[in-house]
């Protein structure tokens, strides 16, 4: 029994590492659009459609007008919802775009630089925005977005003395209508020091851990800052997306990494992987909750 | 990737309707109104907030929500942002967009 699971395991990693990048980072970009579909009625039958379809028809994966057609989907998509959709929206249309055109030169190195690129430059502007923005710096945006949040409140009570009782009052309080008095000089209760380190924190960690993955992947690949590029990356999907929802970001990130990671390296090939893997467990484990009920006994 | 207070849920957008009486009453979003509101709030300049009039004012005239049967005159629509202090997190709302709308033939 156990050499035969262990004969299995060395089966997966050995195909894994016999897989060619842009073929992986393909059907995983397909897998998280059938994962968490986007768009809406009339456009996310398509999308389902075209996704099943290049994981199912052998090599439709690397058909040009596949993903030609992804890449308009998913730019209708957030022409749709604009000015509303999210910023992955955008990223998610023009990595369609990228193996659109790759395929369509037969240039694999297109896909791979682009990976590189839209990487480095989705968190160089995100470091920038945040670095810009005194709300951001200051710790504010933080706070107020862990009382306002309702997908951070487990978040915030399992690793703050901050009770949901007080989330709701702050909530009251914060998303109050003052446009004719002003409101009252401070919340009803006193912020706890732990809430105030936990902004502190998260900003901090975001703020630096942006900024560094943009750094080293601008950086050139072979360089002393270029080699951490698949750590780094790794690091923020581990990290972030353990508290923050947004799995399909999470996803296609990890697409990109994969893509333009080095193709000799099967170990960070299985990295990426089980960050996929994890993203899942992130996404659907309410794990946060689960330690709050377990703690209130 | 998050970096402001000031998003689509911290702004507050606000549909006063103006009768022919004078009467004034704030008009409840909902259904797809409440859609035309989260755009024009996001992005409150003079077009989207036309379209969330347009639509209220025919949803207005389908279905009164005032009772005295008075027609109706003019919808203002305001918009405002929040900014939170840094140590107490006080709210203050500024108002980005004010805008006043009259369909009547």
């Amino acid at each position: 029994m156990e050499l035969a699971l262990k004969q299995r395991f060395t089966r997966i990693r050995q195909e894994i590492a016999a897989y060619d990048p842009w073929e992986l980072a393909a059907r995983l970009t397909l897998l998280a659009l059938l994962l968490s579909p986007v768009g809406n009625w009339f456009i996310r039958p398509f999308i389902l459609g075209l996704s099943v379809a290049g994981l199912l028809i052998p090599g439709m994966w690397r058909s040009p007008s596949l993903w030609a057609a992804l890449a308009l989907l998913t730019g209708i998509r957030f022409y749709i919802s604009w000015p509303l959709a999210d910023n992955h929206a955008y990223l998610l249309s023009y990595w369609c775009l990228a193996f659109a055109v790759s395929a369509w030169l037969g240039n694999r190195e297109v896909l791979f630089s682009n990976a590189r690129y839209l990487v480095a430059l989705t968190f160089g502007f995100a470091a920038l925005q945040k670095w810009m923005s005194p709300d951001y710096t200051n710790g504010v945006f933080f706070l107020v977005t862990f009382f306002l949040d309702e997908r951070f409140e487990d978040f915030v009570v399992l690793f703050s003395s901050v009770t949901f009782e007080q989330i709701d009052i702050a909530r009251e309080y914060l998303e109050g209508d003052y446009r004719s008095t002003p409101a009252p000089d401070s919340l009803p209760f006193v912020i706890p020091g732990s809430m105030w380190w936990l902004a502190i924190l998260s900003t901090a960690w975001n703020l630096l851990e942006q900024t560094l993955v943009a750094i080293v992947f601008l950086a050139p690949k072979n360089s002393r800052l270029g080699r951490l590029r698949d750590p780094m990356l790794l690091l923020f999907c581990f990290t972030i997306y353990a508290v923050v929802p947004v799995v399909s970001f999470g996803w296609l990130l990890l697409a990109m990494g994969i893509a333009q990671s080095d193709e000799k390296s099967a170990t960070i090939r299985y990295w990426y992987m089980g960050a996929f893997f994890a993203l899942i467990f992130f996404y659907e484990v309410p794990w946060a909750e689960l330690l709050n009920t377990a703690i209130s006994g | 990737m998050f970096a402001s207070t000031d998003v689509g849920p911290s702004r507050l957008l606000v549909v006063t309707a103006m009768n022919e009486n004078g009467d004034e009453y704030t008009v409840p979003l909902k259904g797809r109104l409440k859609k035309l509101k989260y755009r024009a709030r996001g992005l409150p300049g003079r077009s989207q907030l036309e379209v969330l009039a347009r639509a209220t004012w025919e949803k207005l005239e389908r279905k009164p929500v005032d009772e005295t049967g008075s027609p109706l005159a003019s919808l203002r629509i305001e918009v405002w942002k929040t900014r939170y202090q840094a140590s107490s997190l006080q709210p203050q709302q500024t108002q980005i967009a004010l805008e006043q709308f009259d369909f009547r033939q």
